[in-house]
C-alpha cells in the first residue's frame, strides 16, 4: 500500500533521520532499508524532497514540543538547565530531549496531556545523575504534573460546597456536623523537599539553590473558585485527614486542629481552624458535602 | 450552492486562552470565534468554564488539528465520539479540521504534513471524511495547508487533488488563503489561477494570517502578524465568486492584545462591504 509508506517516510524522515548531513543516496538507503516495499518511483518522489525543506518541519515539530512541555515543567526544566552543565559537561539542548524523548517514548495520542506524561517519565529515566544531585528534580516534576493534571481535568458533577460562608444561616452544630472528602480534581503529595519554597526561591533569584536539607512536606493540590489549580503546604495531620479511607466531618478536623494546637486557647483555636479550615476548601483540597 | 449551504457569522476570530478573561469582561465586537477542539476536549476547568461563558455572548465553531484526516492510522472513533458531544455542547455549526496527516504508524508528529497528491490518497481522505461526517453528525469542512514540500505531484498537482477530496467526499471547504498565497511563493505558481481551479462554492469559511520573516530568513506559517497583504487581495478575489462567507483571523503566536485582532477583523468587514454589498 504506497500510501501508507509515503506517510511512513515522511515519518523517518522528519523523526528519526539526521537530514543534517542528507544527500538522496544516503535516504534512499535509509527509506529502503525501513520500508523495502517502496517502489523506484515512490522513492523518487521522496529524494526529490529537498532536506533544508524537512528541515523546516523537523524545527516546527520539535520546537513546538518543546513550548508544549516548558509551558508544562517550567520549574524542572530550569533545574535541568541550570544543573546540566555540571552532571554532563555540556548546555541542556531542549530540542535534542526532544528527538530522545519520540525515540524512546513515542507520541501515540493527539493529547498533549500523554506527550508531558511521557516527559515525565523520560526526565526520571534519562536525568538520574542530576536526580542524584538535586533529588527535589524528582519531586518537582510529579508536582508540575500533578498541576497540569487538575488545571486539564474534567470536571466532576459533584456538588461540594467550598465556602464555609454558605452555612452562615446554619447552627453551629450542623455546620459542625458536615462531612467532607477530597474533591476528585484535587490531589495530596508527600515530598522531602519544600517544593513551594523552592520555586519561590527561583522566581525570587532566578537560580535553584545547591544544598537543600531533605525533611518531610506535605502538599494539598486542588482547583481553586476560578478553576485554576493551586496548592498549599499542608500540615502533617492535615495529609493524614485527608488520606483517612472516611468521611470525617468539620467537628473531626477541629478536634484534629486542637490537638496540634494545644497551647492557644479553645475560642482561639476554634477561630483559627475553621479560617485555616476556609483555606483549604478556597484552594479545592477538601471539599464540604451539602 | 454558496457556502456549502451552510449559515454565514461574518468576521472572527481564533479564540486564544489569554483573551478569555478580557474577552468575558469587555465583550469586543468579534462575530464569531473559532475553537480549537484538541484544547478543550477531554478537559475541564478553568479553560472550559471561560469557554462556556463566552459562547453565551458568542457562536463558536470547532476547528481540529489532530484528526489526521489523511492518515493510513485507524480513524479515533472515540474522540470523534467525544467531537460531537462537544460540537453539539458549543453549537458548533459545522467541524473543520486539514487536509493532511498528523499522525501515522500511531505516532503522532504535531504537526501538518502533507499528503502525496495521489488517487489512492484521494480515496482514503473521501472515505474518512464520510466517516467523520457520519459520526459527528455535523457538515465537515476540510482545510488547505500550508506545504513547504511536495511528497508527490506525478498523478495531479495539489488544486485537482483538494477538487477530488471535496466532490468524492461531498464536504465544504475552509479555504485558507494564506496557505495558498505562501504555498505559491514555495513552489512558484499563480494563486489566483490555482482559485480558479477549486470548487469555490464550497467555501464555508476562509481563513486569514500573517508571519514574519523568521531569523533564519524564512517566512513560515508562524500566524504571527497581520494579514499579508497579498492575502487581503485574494481575498476579495474570492469573495467575488462566494458572495459573503464566515471570515476568520488566525493569530496564534506572539499574540497581540485585542485591539490588534479586532483591527483585522475590521479590515474583513471593510472588505466584505467593498466586495459583496
Amino acid at each position: 500500500m504506497p500510501l501508507k509508506d509515503y506517510l511512513s517516510a515522511l515519518r523517518i524522515l522528519i523523526l528519526d533521520a539526521d537530514t543534517d548531513n542528507d544527500n538522496s543516496e544516503s535516504r534512499r538507503l535509509l527509506l529502503s532499508k525501513k520500508l523495502p516495499e517502496l517502489t523506484t518511483t515512490e522513492l523518487d518522489d521522496l529524494l526529490k524532497i529537498p532536506a533544508e525543506k524537512i528541515d523546516i518541519y523537523k524545527r516546527t515539530v520539535f520546537g513546538g514540543e518543546s513550548t508544549i512541555v516548558q509551558n508544562h515543567y517550567r520549574y524542572s526544566i530550569a533545574v535541568i538547565k541550570q544543573f546540566f552543565p555540571e552532571v554532563y559537561g555540556k548546555s541542556f539542548d531542549l530540542i535534542a530531549a526532544i528527538k530522545q524523548l519520540h525515540t524512546s517514548l513515542p507520541w501515540k495520542s493527539n493529547q498533549t496531556l500523554e506527550f508531558s506524561a511521557n516527559f515525565y517519565r523520560f526526565c526520571l529515566d534519562t536525568y538520574g545523575l542530576i536526580i542524584e544531585q538535586q533529588p527535589y528534580l524528582a519531586e518537582l516534576l510529579q508536582y508540575e504534573f500533578m498541576m497540569l493534571n487538575i488545571r486539564r481535568a474534567a470536571d466532576s458533577d459533584s456538588t461540594l460546597i467550598f465556602d464555609l460562608n454558605r452555612f452562615s444561616t446554619n447552627q453551629v452544630s450542623e455546620i459542625l456536623s458536615k462531612q467532607m472528602q477530597s474533591p476528585v480534581n484535587s490531589c495530596l503529595l508527600k515530598c522531602r523537599y519544600d517544593l513551594l519554597q523552592i520555586i519561590s526561591f527561583y522566581r525570587q533569584n532566578n537560580i535553584f539553590p545547591t544544598q537543600i536539607p531533605a525533611e518531610q512536606y506535605y502538599f494539598g493540590l486542588g482547583r481553586n473558585q476560578k478553576k485554576l489549580p493551586v496548592s498549599l503546604k499542608l500540615a502533617e495531620f492535615e495529609f493524614t485527614f485527608c488520606t483517612l479511607p472516611q468521611l470525617l466531618t468539620i467537628e473531626e478536623y477541629a478536634s484534629a486542629f486542637f490537638a496540634v494546637n494545644s497551647e492557644v486557647d479553645e475560642v482561639a483555636a476554634f477561630q483559627l481552624a475553621l479560617k485555616r479550615l476556609q483555606e483549604l476548601l478556597s484552594f479545592g483540597v477538601l471539599g464540604i458535602i451539602d | 450552492m454558496k457556502n456549502f449551504n451552510l449559515p454565514v457569522f461574518g468576521a472572527g476570530a481564533g479564540l486564544r486562552h489569554s483573551h478569555f478573561e478580557e474577552i468575558i469582561r469587555t465583550k469586543p465586537a468579534f462575530d464569531w470565534f473559532e475553537v480549537i477542539t484538541e484544547n478543550f476536549i477531554n478537559y475541564g476547568g478553568w479553560a472550559r468554564e471561560c469557554l462556556s461563558e463566552i459562547n453565551k455572548f458568542y457562536p463558536l465553531i470547532a476547528h481540529g488539528v489532530g484528526l489526521s484526516v489523511g492518515s493510513t492510522d485507524p480513524l479515533d472513533l472515540v474522540f470523534l465520539k467525544k467531537l460531537k458531544t462537544f460540537a453539539e455542547e458549543i453549537n458548533s455549526p459545522w467541524v473543520s479540521d486539514h487536509l493532511c496527516f498528523t499522525m501515522v504508524d500511531h505516532t503522532n508528529l504535531n504537526e501538518l504534513i502533507p499528503l502525496p497528491f495521489t488517487r489512492e490518497a484521494v480515496n482514503n481522505c473521501a472515505e474518512r471524511i464520510k466517516e467523520i461526517q457520519q459520526i459527528t453528525g455535523k457538515p465537515f469542512l476540510v482545510e488547505n495547508v500550508t506545504r513547504y514540500i511536495t511528497v508527490s505531484d506525478r498523478e495531479m498537482d495539489e488544486a485537482q487533488f483538494i477538487s477530488s477530496v471535496l466532490e468524492q467526499a461531498d464536504c465544504g471547504l475552509l479555504l485558507d488563503l494564506t496557505n495558498i498565497y505562501l504555498n505559491s511563493q514555495y513552489h512558484n505558481f499563480d494563486p489566483y489561477e490555482f482559485l480558479n481551479k477549486i470548487p469555490l462554492q464550497r467555501v464555508a469559511q476562509i481563513h486569514l494570517a500573517g508571519s514574519r520573516i523568521n531569523d533564519r530568513g524564512e517566512i513560515i506559517d508562524a500566524h504571527n502578524a497581520p494579514v499579508f497583504p497579498e492575502v487581503w487581495d485574494l481575498l476579495k478575489f474570492t469573495l467575488k465568486t462566494t458572495g459573503p462567507t464566515s471570515i476568520l483571523i488566525e493569530w496564534d503566536n506572539d499574540l497581540p492584545p485585542l485591539d490588534t485582532l479586532l483591527k483585522e477583523v475590521e479590515i474583513c468587514r471593510a472588505v466584505l462591504k467593498e466586495v459583496c454589498s
